[in-house]
């Protein structure tokens, strides 16, 4: 597994490489070698990333096979993608829900789901936690969380 | 003014009641830290970063230190009741606190411990104040070529004591530096690499960055599996240890010190490596190295005196010469950035309060850590009993206002979470995180100097060589280079 995820990472890295030093070299500019410009030395790096890829390709290529490693495998775990997903639905609708309803859902989500908890276990928990954080870091500390909906 | 008329500008700056609440509030959070798995001192300093945005810098660096070396104290806790280190530095006291605690040690391991770290936390604080005076006097005379050697040194053995592959570690680097050229290029004032969104005009945020590699990689990894660890049911009685254990452990502690300290001064040492290499060496001189891993107290004093004097010690390249040596350490130094203090030698001159205030507070601090980690013991097992299903939904509501609250922007939060997957891609795959923070920290500077340089010497690249300081540093990091790139071929070999 390791064997084929690292080809995998090399072929990423070579294609990250190459995005850099191609817009550093067409897009900043290199200037000259005693005088750098802006693209210089993005471009040195780029150059040695691209090296390091294919390094790592090749070696990746000559090793032996080895067993899969459980911590590995599966790459995202369902628990994982599930919270991930949460997390950036959460994110991306903060503005419109607001801090208090929004965290409150997320920890609802997160009590009940991936920590196991009953219902009604969940809902006092995320009651607790945005209560707590809102008045600590809201009202002590003067964060402006977003209003969204509620306005509060 | 010299040295003593420092330390009382220090002991003035550190005993003001708010720099003395803020450091008791720092090893308070430090030690919980430590006792907790799952969420290490960076993550830690990252998520309260922007609650010292209402405090003075003196007295924000003095509560982010807190954390840093009361994450050392309480680290040790989890390895010797849990087998678990609550962060990584005390990895290698698990090997032998355990042990003792399996035997009804568990007392003697944990005041051992504290008081290895505390007598170790101490002397590396009054190492610290020696060398801080006269060592800034030399570095006052470095200019861009000799800084940008030494960071160079910074990277290069960072890859050369990196844990897991080396290539993977350089790889890090690059794509630590790729991540700092987003934003405006300050020598010049070209956006790069920002690909049209304004959001990146700025360029990425160091905040967002380290919780998400560090705070949320390490919650969705937990996340994958949730069993409950079992913390060990004893009772701790005697924590004060005999006259043989201090008898065991006076050689050891300071060993641990002198090694800690020397190893936290370089780049990529820090706590952990100076942990490990303390546990190796104390086998080593051993008259009986086969009792070692079976629940010995030099085991735990050795170690756990040299992460404690590592800490101290990281202090010295970042506030005297203005380079970060660990991931913390480049916590730090974003933070006095952010608080609009360029570290290195003239942070001495003109703000000498900063560092004497923080090595005096520090000193403090250990005197607190010794009485919150001894008789308060039985509180941190109690806290380390609270499941992760309950935690983990604490920690990231911590992030996600961490994050959030630094320019009051979702944006933020966002860029935490891509960070997070990430981080979490990277655990998997085993890259390490302090090479990424690290260049992503120091690139900025490398650039910079590096360009100055060239300036300097009208397009020669004879500077860099011209410079005593510069040339003998470059050419260890070059033989560092070779010695990698010749463990790497003499792995591939013996792997066929």
């Amino acid at each position: 597994m390791m064997k084929k995820y690292d080809i995998y990472c090399g072929l990423f890295w070579l294609g990250v490489a190459l995005i850099v030093s191609v817009t550093s070299l067409l897009k900043f500019g290199l200037g000259s070698f005693g005088y750098p410009g802006p693209g210089f030395f993005p471009f040195l790096v780029g150059l040695l990333l691209i090296f390091l890829s294919i390094g790592m390709i090749g070696i990746a290529l000559k090793e032996k096979l080895k067993s899969p490693d459980f911590k590995q495998w599966p790459l995202f775990h369902r628990n994982v993608t599930i919270t991930l997903l949460v997390l950036f639905a959460y994110a991306f609708s903060l503005e419109s829900t607001g801090y208090i309803l929004g965290s409150f859902i997320l920890f609802v989500y997160l009590f009940r789901f991936p920590s196991g908890k009953r219902w009604w276990v969940a809902v006092v928990l995320s009651v607790i936690v945005v209560a707590t954080t809102y008045y600590f870091f809201g009202v002590l500390l003067q964060t402006q969380f977003p209003k969204g909906i509620l306005n509060i | 003014m010299d040295t003593y008329h420092y330390i009382l500008l220090g002991l003035k700056v550190g005993l003001l009641p708010v720099n003395l609440l803020m450091c008791f509030v720092g090893v308070l959070i430090g030690t919980l830290v430590g006792v907790l798995p799952g969420l290490g001192p960076v993550a830690a300093m990252a998520l309260l970063l922007p609650i010292t945005f209402h405090l003075t810098p003196v007295t924000a660096i003095i509560m982010l230190s807190g954390i840093y070396y009361g994450a050392m104290y309480g680290g040790s806790t989890t390895s010797i009741l849990v087998n678990i280190p609550g962060e990584a530095a005390s990895v290698v006291t698990c090997l032998d606190g355990y042990r003792m605690a399996r035997k009804g040690r568990a007392g003697p391991a944990l005041g051992m411990a504290a008081f290895g770290s505390f007598i170790a936390g101490t002397m590396g604080i009054l190492i610290l104040m020696l060398v801080a005076n006269p060592m800034s006097a030399v570095v006052l005379r470095f200019g861009p070529p000799q800084y940008f050697s030494l960071m160079v040194l910074g990277m290069t053995l960072l890859i050369y004591l990196a844990q897991e592959s080396k290539i993977k570690a350089l790889v890090m680097v690059c794509f630590g530096l790729i991540l700092g050229f987003i934003g405006i290029d300050v020598l010049t004032g070209q956006p790069r690499f920002n690909y049209g969104w304004m959001e990146l005009a700025d360029g990425v945020g160091v905040v967002p960055l380290i919780m998400g590699v560090f705070g949320i990689a390490e919650v969705l990894v937990n996340i994958e599996d949730m069993t409950a660890q079992d913390v060990y049911e004893t009772r701790i009685k005697g924590l004060f240890p005999t006259r043989r254990d201090w008898a065991d452990s006076k050689w050891p502690i300071a060993r641990g010190t002198a090694i800690g300290f020397f190893l936290g001064l370089l780049p990529g040492g820090g706590p952990i490596i100076a942990s490990f290499s303390s546990y190796a060496i104390e086998k080593r001189l051993s008259k009986h190295p086969e009792k070692f891993g079976t629940g010995i107290i030099e085991g735990v004093a050795g170690p756990e005196s040299a992460n404690n004097a590592a800490t101290a010690s990281g202090y010295v390249p970042l506030f005297l010469i203005g380079i970060p040596t660990n991931g913390v350490m480049a916590m730090l130094f974003s933070a006095l950035l952010i608080h609009g203090l360029q570290p290195g030698p003239l942070i001495l001159k003109d703000h000498p309060e900063i560092f004497w205030g923080t090595v005096m507070s520090m000193y403090l601090g250990n005197v607190m850590l010794l009485v919150l980690n001894l008789p308060l013991i039985g509180l941190w097992i109690k806290i380390l009993k609270i499941p992760y299903q309950i935690l983990f939904p604490l920690i990231l509501s911590f992030c996600i206002i961490g994050a959030y609250s630094i320019n009051n922007s979702v944006i933020d939060v966002v860029a935490m979470l891509v960070f997070g997957v990430v981080g979490y891609l990277m655990r998997k795959f085993r890259y390490e995180g302090a090479p990424l923070i690290l260049a992503f920290v120091l690139g900025p500077l490398l650039e910079r100097a590096f360009v100055q340089s060239l300036n300097m010497s009208a397009g020669s690249y004879s500077i860099f060589f011209n410079e005593p300081i510069s040339a003998v540093t470059l050419t260890i990091a070059f033989v560092l280079v070779l010695l990698s790139a010749l463990s790497v071929f003499r792995k591939m070999a013996a792997e066929g």
